[in-house]
């Protein structure tokens, strides 16, 4: 086997030229065509009584072609073993020359994987997202968990804002009343943006069993275009006027979230615990993102654009089966927005592969348990789900990766200039 | 013999185990026209293929009888032409598919 390579100046794209002695190709040709001749059916013939000649006749271009493509793999990757270079994907075969009885021959263009600098790892400095869970972030979360649980009282007094009113109305214009501009008991809350502008003011301040007539502009531009910028009349009759209570935070309210104590100290423990998981959660993702960011910036090397279009349609298939799940068009995603994302993520996954190689990070039973150990502590056997995640090795290797890509960040994070900056919760919740 | 003949007297070659067989003796099996003599399949063969013919044997076999919905009637029947050629001489028949 003769081989010639040719190595770019720069970047990644490798041409190598390759001639092989047809001998293999000949015998594995005849070989396949001995396979065949057992299971290949015709018309007169008992299955495997073809004789080689009929055989040969009808298949020997197609076994041909399959051997030719098998012998160009196989050639091309022995070539580029004994020069040495790590084929990271094929652009494509050229110049194919396979004409019976002489030496085949071809031409193959590669990309090789970048050979990645490590970079100095004390160079590259790392913003470190802390946070601290303050007595007013529980105060916070508590005051969402009595919204989410407001209920309505009747009361006798002037509606206001955020109060529900129960009402009828009806709508005319210069005295003609018109389509979908009359109901009756109809629930509202003040506020809350649901009817044209001015229709709620006008509300305000009226008190159960009231009526009166309020003038109410729609706006230019309503969706219902006989009605756009006309002056309607509403008549209208408020029912009544219900104000918004929060539950009281006793124990009743407590106990319905779990907390078999009751005693407010038990809960704002509990609501503490909660924010800070989800708060170290996205802390770790964010100081994660920081890393690897930081990392890319520091090193700089060429990306395989197969490997690039590899992840790009990987990407696409994965978006294009998400959305039709969700029962929308899948043809206008265009791949082209996606290759920056793809570029990056390609470079990531060599630079994080480069990093661990080099420092021989592994993920140990001991990592891998505690990662699970977060996650299994909102079921209510975390041990036992830890059992079962670990039992499937899909699964298993999921969580190693989430390991090691650990590792590299503590490790960066140790040698790194790290500058540490708090950020209220607000700000981490997205 | 007319060119037009020699194409309706030769209807198609047999394919099959005993007809391979038997090709290894420069014998050659053809389904030919029920009206086709010995002589006329021996010029049409040697018109179409460029070979020597030695000798042609001829098979009639009648077609079976049939009744349907009490009627009863006949299948088309069949002339087999068995044609020796001169010793060491080949009809490639595969290509001429």
């Amino acid at each position: 086997m003769q081989v010639s390579i040719q190595r770019p100046t720069e970047g990644l794209e490798h041409v190598i030229t390759v001639s092989v002695g047809s001998e293999g190709m000949t015998s594995a040709v005849e070989q396949r065509l001995k396979e065949i001749q057992k299971t290949v059916r015709m018309d007169g013939f008992r299955p495997g009584k073809v004789p080689m000649n009929m055989v040969r006749a009808r298949h020997l271009q197609q076994v041909r072609a399959e051997a030719l493509e098998n012998l160009l793999y196989d050639s091309f990757f022995k070539a580029a073993d004994q020069e040495q270079v790590r084929v990271a994907g094929i652009l494509g075969f050229e110049e194919v020359s396979a004409n019976e009885g002489e030496d085949i021959r071809f031409v193959t263009r590669f990309e090789t994987y970048p050979s990645i600098a490590m970079p100095d790892f004390t160079a590259v400095s790392v913003e470190k997202v802390t946070a601290d869970i303050k007595d007013s972030d529980v105060d916070d979360m508590i005051q969402r968990l009595r919204e989410m649980r407001k209920t309505y009282v009747v009361v006798d007094k002037a509606a206001a804002n955020g109060d529900m009113v129960n009402l009828d109305f009806s709508g005319s214009i210069d005295g003609v009343k018109f389509d979908g501009g009359s109901a009756e008991n109809v629930p509202l809350v003040l506020g809350s943006g649901r009817m044209i502008p001015g229709f709620e003011d006008g509300i305000l301040g009226m008190k159960a069993g009231e009526q009166k007539v309020i003038d109410v502009t729609f706006p230019e531009g309503y969706q219902a275009a006989h009605l756009a910028g006309k002056t309607a009349q509403f008549d209208i009759k408020v029912n009544s006027v219900q104000e918004t209570q929060l539950p009281e935070v006793d124990e009743e309210f407590i106990k319905t979230f779990g907390v078999d104590a009751g005693t407010v100290e038990a809960f704002r423990e509990d609501v503490k615990k909660n924010l800070s998981r989800q708060v170290n959660l996205s802390l770790i993702k964010q100081n994660k993102d920081n890393v690897m960011h930081a990392l890319l910036a520091a090193v700089n090397f060429d990306t395989p654009k197969t490997l690039v279009e590899r992840e790009l349609r990987a990407m696409m298939d994965a978006m294009t089966k998400r959305m039709r799940e969700q029962n929308m068009p899948a043809s206008d995603l265009n791949p082209d927005n996606y290759r920056e994302e793809a570029t990056k993520r390609v470079s990531l996954g060599l630079l994080l592969g480069e990093v661990v190689r080099a420092n021989e990070l592994k993920a140990d039973e001991a990592t891998v348990r505690e990662i699970l150990a977060i996650e299994a502590d909102s079921y209510d056997n975390p041990e036992q789900f830890i059992e079962w995640y670990l039992a499937d090795q899909n699964r298993r290797s999921e969580v190693e990766a989430i390991a090691i890509e650990n590792a590299v960040v503590d490790l960066v994070m140790s040698k790194a200039k790290v500058t540490e900056v708090s950020k209220p919760l607000a700000e981490l919740a997205g | 013999m007319n060119q037009e003949r020699i194409y309706t007297v030769i209807r198609a070659p047999r394919i099959s185990e005993k007809s391979a067989r038997m090709a290894e003796n420069s014998k050659y099996v053809f389904d030919v026209d029920t009206t086709a003599t010995k002589a006329e399949i021996k010029t049409a063969i040697e018109a179409l293929f460029n070979v020597t013919v030695n000798a042609v044997n001829v098979i009639n076999i009648a077609g079976k009888r049939k009744v349907f919905k009490g009627r009863s009637g006949r299948r088309n029947g069949l002339r087999k032409a068995i044609v020796s050629l001169q010793p060491g001489q080949q009809i490639e028949l595969m290509s001429a598919e």
